[in-house]
């Protein structure tokens, strides 16, 4: 929790700025937790008002819904702890998966290594959205709100009317999304496996730990000597990859796979992000947090199906949580704003 | 005679025309503390940014212990194991400390990656050598700014600063008890064989720290002397010596002025922990400079005069009346105009026309019942534009088109515009060539023969000496000198701007 004493330099008459710190300190440090609390609330809330709720199959579809959202808010995630977005992540996932298994069906006898196709196609996407963002240096709303369109279109392009059936892939693509190991879903456990690896490559590599620097302080990461178009860049390809993969599973899990696939995906993803914690201004939040924000919008959506809410309710709860993450977001980097300010000025009377 | 450390030879460098720094060579020894100092804009950072490679020199040749060396990033400097910790900290505020440190170079396990366990160790050990009770998982975000200076001095012990440390004003934030500490590192890394550069505005530290003093002026070298044979005046006798008439033509000067009614006083005005008790006043026709050195709260006591931050003590009385300090908009009604100083940031609207900047203020007053009305709006700048002597193809011209000089000639006919009857500039005349400079002299110089009352906050001294009636000086957050046109020298003014503050309270 909060590690930080009272350290020897602070100095007389500083003890409400001391307090503030540490509750801005406590803030940042566990957002995780609040949204931690925040979906045992939900989950309490809708056993009691949903009758089906509290089943364990119902858990099980919880799960299954959220684990391919779990991984491109993960993907997401990557790419928001640097200061930019990913609008294309639900055009990607279009792409990847209709081409990626398209190809599958082409090449019958290749086998389960094509799951490395869709997963190419997505590194691809990540690569055109680095390059236009880091060495470009177009601003990532209106870059990836471009290549959204362009990805979408191509896809629509490449499947020129026509759409995949489940019945003409290999047995093992349908096989991937129904499996299990060890009694669990080989979908969740994928989920779980990505949320890990990428959580410990942010803590223990250094260009993990680079992304957040740039996130956090683009111009201290320029006195550094970071390079940070480098590290974005690299933030876009490891999403675009992570997005390669979702888009695998969810054409495995949709028995049939149309270039309409997963839209507004990236506005969900991007909900589940915020909503974990993770800072829209870049430099704080992890992958864990956002898997949960993920977890948070599926339980959601299943308790409103549950209850007979009609679709546009459940969009309209979606955005409505979105705008609350983002203002709670906004508040706390308000207070570590002021707090900087305040310290500023502490330090200058001396 | 040992090899010197650092040798700088005929080092120059202009930006857009402007020499920063001319010809300028010393060299530093490997074991000593060398003090840089001069006034604002003498060239001292542009040589530090020389030095570490964040800029490349137009001529000269740098040579590290004998071997010439020319950086193209901060990060090849490192490399060479030079580092410079500056004044305003620039760290990652969502990290810890440790990271702070080590971002970029953290150890790594065989395995390659971060080995967090030696990196939090490490940390504290750096932390312990420079004698800070510092958590290595504090967040940055909670840390004081002296706080932070450690943790930038940490970083740069942790790159290897081993053959040349370079601390930019590093001791303007911190209390004298962490001012003590910093000096005892800086002692026991000058013992240790690494050569410091030091720079501070504060020369009352600088004796019995540093061994040599090398001063700049104007973009050039002017001495370089073991500190020993140096007292106080003669440092500012070196930093200011040059003769005014040099730089400006005689002014028509102050004294010819008819100075009117007392249009604003301010009395012990303040704003918590960044200046306190600042009397003084304005009369109509009067020209008064504020001036001391970058950082000492001059643009902050104008921007709470004009409400953009309101004061948190003292009175402001405007025409004899207190008024309660709350808006920009309510400043403006009273009469009181203020000139920021990032003109592009926040004194023009850059994609719009000079038109449409200079009525941006009283667009509704030249409107009929809310439609405007570009006729008159044309007349009006019409009528600026001629007395400011702005320079354009075209009044429909964007802004963004013209030079800093007519800039800010348009940015001086917006709040003309208005009428005001107190102008404050905040460094009128920054970055502009030396022509406009003095057609923006005259223009203030009218705007006061007409009645405008007139603060000039600026930090070129001679430009303050010429222009001024009356001289204010401010060291940190503190008036510490009012001086009449005919008692203000380059020297007393410099004195009282390089003074420690008086009550400064023991940490």
């Amino acid at each position: 929790m909060i590690r930080r004493r009272a350290s020897a330099v602070d100095l007389p008459g500083a003890e409400r700025a001391g307090r503030a710190m540490a509750r801005t300190t406590f803030l940042l440090e566990n957002r995780v937790l609040g949204v931690l609390a925040f979906l045992v609330l939900l989950a309490i809330f809708f056993s009691l008002v949903a009758a089906n709720f509290a089943a364990v199959a119902n858990a099980n579809t919880i799960a299954l819904n959220g684990s391919i959202l779990v991984v491109v808010a993960c993907a997401e995630a990557i790419v928001v702890i640097t200061r930019n977005y990913d609008l294309s992540v639900g055009s990607v996932v279009a792409l990847a998966s209709y081409v990626g298994l398209d190809l599958v069906r082409l090449h019958p006898g290749a086998g389960p290594i094509l799951v490395l196709a869709p997963i190419a196609i997505g590194g691809l996407c990540g690569v055109v959205n680095g390059l236009l963002v880091a060495y470009g240096r177009i601003p990532s709303v209106i870059a990836t709100l471009g290549t959204l369109s362009i990805f979408r279109g191509l896809a629509y392009l490449y499947a020129n009317g026509q759409q995949i059936n489940g019945k003409d892939l290999p047995d093992w693509v349908a096989g991937t999304a129904s499996s299990h190991v060890f009694g669990l879903s080989t979908l969740v456990l994928t989920a779980v496996a990505v949320v890990a690896l990428v959580g410990l490559g942010l803590r223990y590599l250094r260009v993990g730990r680079q992304i957040y620097a740039i996130g956090s302080n683009p111009a201290a990461a320029a006195f550094y000597g970071l390079k940070a178009p480098r590290v974005v860049f690299q933030a876009y390809v490891m999403c675009g990859l992570l997005t390669g993969l979702a888009a695998f599973l969810f054409g495995a899990r949709a028995g049939y796979i149309v270039p309409y696939l997963a839209q507004g995906l990236e506005l969900t993803a991007l909900a589940a992000v915020v909503i974990g914690g993770v800072s829209v201004l870049g430099g704080s939040g992890n992958v864990a947090g956002a898997a949960i924000g993920a977890v948070t919008l599926a339980t959601i959506d299943n308790g409103l199906v549950l209850l007979g809410a009609s679709d546009f309710t459940r969009q309209f709860i979606q955005g409505a949580a979105i705008v609350i993450a983002v203002v709670v977001d906004s508040v706390i980097q308000r207070r570590v704003r002021d707090l900087l300010k305040l310290m500023r000025r502490r330090g200058r009377v001396g | 005679m040992t090899v010197a450390r650092l040798s700088l030879v005929g080092i120059s460098k202009s930006f857009g025309g402007i020499e920063a720094v001319r010809d300028v060579a010393f060299d530093v020894a490997p074991g000593t503390i060398h003090a840089l100092v001069g006034e604002n804009g003498a060239g001292k950072s542009t040589l530090v940014k020389i030095i570490t490679g964040l800029q490349p020199a137009d001529a000269g040749e740098i040579r590290l212990d004998g071997v010439p060396v020319r950086f193209r990033t901060p990060m090849e400097a490192r490399a060479a194991g030079i580092v410079a910790v500056y004044q305003d900290p620039k760290l990652f505020p969502h990290l810890d400390v440790a990271e702070n440190i080590f971002m970029g170079i953290h150890p790594l396990s065989r395995l390659g990656v971060v080995d967090r366990r030696q990196m939090y160790q490490r940390a504290r050990d750096l932390l312990r050598a420079l004698d800070v009770e510092l958590d290595p998982y504090a967040l940055v975000a909670g840390l004081s700014l002296g706080e932070v200076q450690f943790v930038e001095f940490a970083r740069a012990m942790a790159e290897g600063a081993e053959r040349l440390l370079i601390l930019d004003e590093p001791t303007a934030a911190l209390t004298p008890d962490e001012t003590d500490r910093l000096f005892r590192v800086v002692r026991r890394l000058r013992d240790r064989g690494t050569a410091v550069i030091f720079i501070s505005h504060r020369l009352e530290e600088l004796s019995g720290l540093v061994d040599f003093v090398t001063v700049l002026r104007d973009g050039r070298h002017i001495a370089t002397a073991p500190a020993a044979t140096l007292d106080r005046a003669g440092v500012v006798r070196l930093m200011v010596g040059r003769s005014l008439d040099q730089l400006y033509p005689e002014s028509p000067g102050g004294a010819r002025r008819a100075l009117g009614a007392e249009l604003l006083r301010v009395e012990g005005l303040g704003q918590e922990g960044v200046f306190d008790d600042i009397s003084f006043n304005l009369r109509a026709g009067e020209i008064v400079g504020l001036a001391g050195l970058v950082g000492a709260g001059r643009s902050e006591i104008a921007q709470t005069i004009f409400g953009v931050t309101p004061p948190t003590a003292g009175r402001v009385i405007v025409d004899g009346r207190a008024v309660a300090v709350r808006d920009p908009r309510q400043m403006l009604g009273l009469g009181i105009a203020y000139l920021p100083e990032d003109r592009d940031g926040e004194g023009l609207i850059t994609t719009l026309s000079i038109v449409k900047n200079l009525v941006l203020p009283i667009v509704g007053r030249l409107a009929w019942r809310g439609i405007l009305r570009p006729g008159r709006e044309q007349a009006e700048t019409r009528r600026f534009a001629d007395r400011l002597q702005i320079k354009a193809a075209s009044l429909e011209q964007a802004v963004s088109a013209l030079s800093g000089g007519n800039r800010q000639k348009v940015v001086l006919g917006k709040w003309l515009a208005m009428g005001p009857r107190v102008l404050i500039l905040d460094e009128p005349t920054h970055g502009i060539d030396v022509g406009t400079k003095a057609q923006v002299h005259q223009i203030i110089e009218r705007l006061a023969a007409d009645g405008i009352a007139i603060l000039m906050i600026s930090s070129d001294l001679p430009e303050v000496l010429r222009m001024s009636d009356r001289i204010l000086v401010i060291a940190d957050g503190q008036l510490t000198g009012e001086f009449g046109r005919d008692e203000a020298t380059q020297e007393v003014v410099m004195t009282a701007a390089t003074q420690r503050r008086r009550n400064r309270p023991a940490a």
